[in-house]
């Protein structure tokens, strides 16, 4: 995979705050930085060809994170990305258990910056 | 002892290592200067199957141990790491070489981290090491108590330190635990129990 695709960070979050934050904190490292306020617009954002990393909030309005996943695990997308939940539980929900082998991680907020770059560089490594 | 001998024979120790969402780091933490220990490493990390190749590539980058996602018949030996290939069980055959096969998920996932701990048989009573890292479920549980009952030893990540907790956890409360460490501590247990 070429290296500009490598640097695609997806932020799926209804928070506008953390939407924001967390694209100046990957835009000044160099990655392109797409965004999206649900499930719904990520897929959109998959269907016009994202690669890439996906950090995933659970609670949203419309289509929320887990029915976002499995929505791209049904579409065929899930071999594109490398999806790390974002959220605020301190726990996935185990009726969720059958998701997991498409979920790399689980980042609680509140979370640092410099964590979560380490975090997404892990990840990098694995794209 | 030549090769041939070690392969027909089998590895003296195995580790074998299952672990799920928010186990990568651990197993980078695990394998960042890893010595070559005497014992052979498997480990199944539930992930897409284009992350595999990638996981094998990271964690060569902490080893002078030899890492590679395993293949069909591939006979375990000292000083190899193998990474089970997403969509396909592993088990080890007569205790000495590895068994890919396409099956029903177990505990949702394929391959999964008991199938690959059940596998082994009395004759590494001393000799296995069970270890379960972060993930969601209760994959390795059943692994765990059967490597206790084989006579192997048990370790489970602290699910106070495990970024998801319910898969470590369910290992602890089947009673099969032996010890319930850090990342630090886990890879000095698998260093000592292996020998360098």
């Amino acid at each position: 995979m070429a290296d500009n695709k490598k640097k695609s960070l997806m932020i799926v979050d209804d928070d506008t705050d953390i939407l924001f934050t967390i694209e100046s904190i990957f835009q000044r490292r160099g990655f392109e930085v797409f965004k999206a306020q649900s499930g719904d617009e990520c897929l959109e954002h998959l269907e016009n060809g994202f690669l890439g990393i996906i950090l995933m909030d659970v609670m949203m309005p419309r289509m929320n994170g887990w029915e976002a996943i499995k929505q791209i695990v049904e579409r065929g997308y899930s071999d594109k990305v490398i999806i790390s939940m974002l959220t605020a539980k301190d726990a996935p929900d185990p009726d969720l258990d059958y998701l997991k082998e498409y979920v790399i991680d689980y980042i609680t907020k509140p979370f640092e910056p410099q964590e979560l770059v380490a975090l997404v560089d892990d990840y990098l490594s694995l794209l | 002892m030549t090769n041939m001998e070690q392969i027909m024979k089998g590895p003296d120790k195995i580790i074998v290592i299952g672990s799920s969402t928010g186990g990568t780091h651990v197993l980078f933490n695990l394998f960042t200067d890893f010595p070559r220990i005497n014992a052979a490493i498997l480990i199944v990390q539930h992930m897409p199957q284009q992350m595999n190749n990638r996981l094998a590539a990271r964690i060569q980058c902490g080893t002078k141990m030899e890492v590679s996602v395993a293949t069909e018949g591939s006979p375990v030996i000292i000083g190899k790491i193998f990474i089970a290939p997403s969509g396909r069980h592993m088990k080890v055959f007569h205790d000495k070489e590895i068994k890919l096969f396409c099956g029903e998920k177990v505990n949702y996932v394929c391959p999964s981290i008991d199938i690959l701990m059940m596998s082994f048989s009395k004759k590494y009573q001393g000799k296995i090491m069970g270890i379960v890292l972060s993930g969601m479920g209760k994959d390795g549980t059943e692994g765990i108590r059967h490597i206790k009952e084989i006579g192997g030893q048990t370790i489970v990540q602290n699910p106070l330190y495990s970024t998801v907790r319910s898969m470590p956890e369910s290992a602890i409360l089947s009673g099969y635990v032996d010890k319930i460490l850090s990342f630090a501590e886990i890879k000095e247990s698998m260093v000592e129990f292996a020998g360098s």
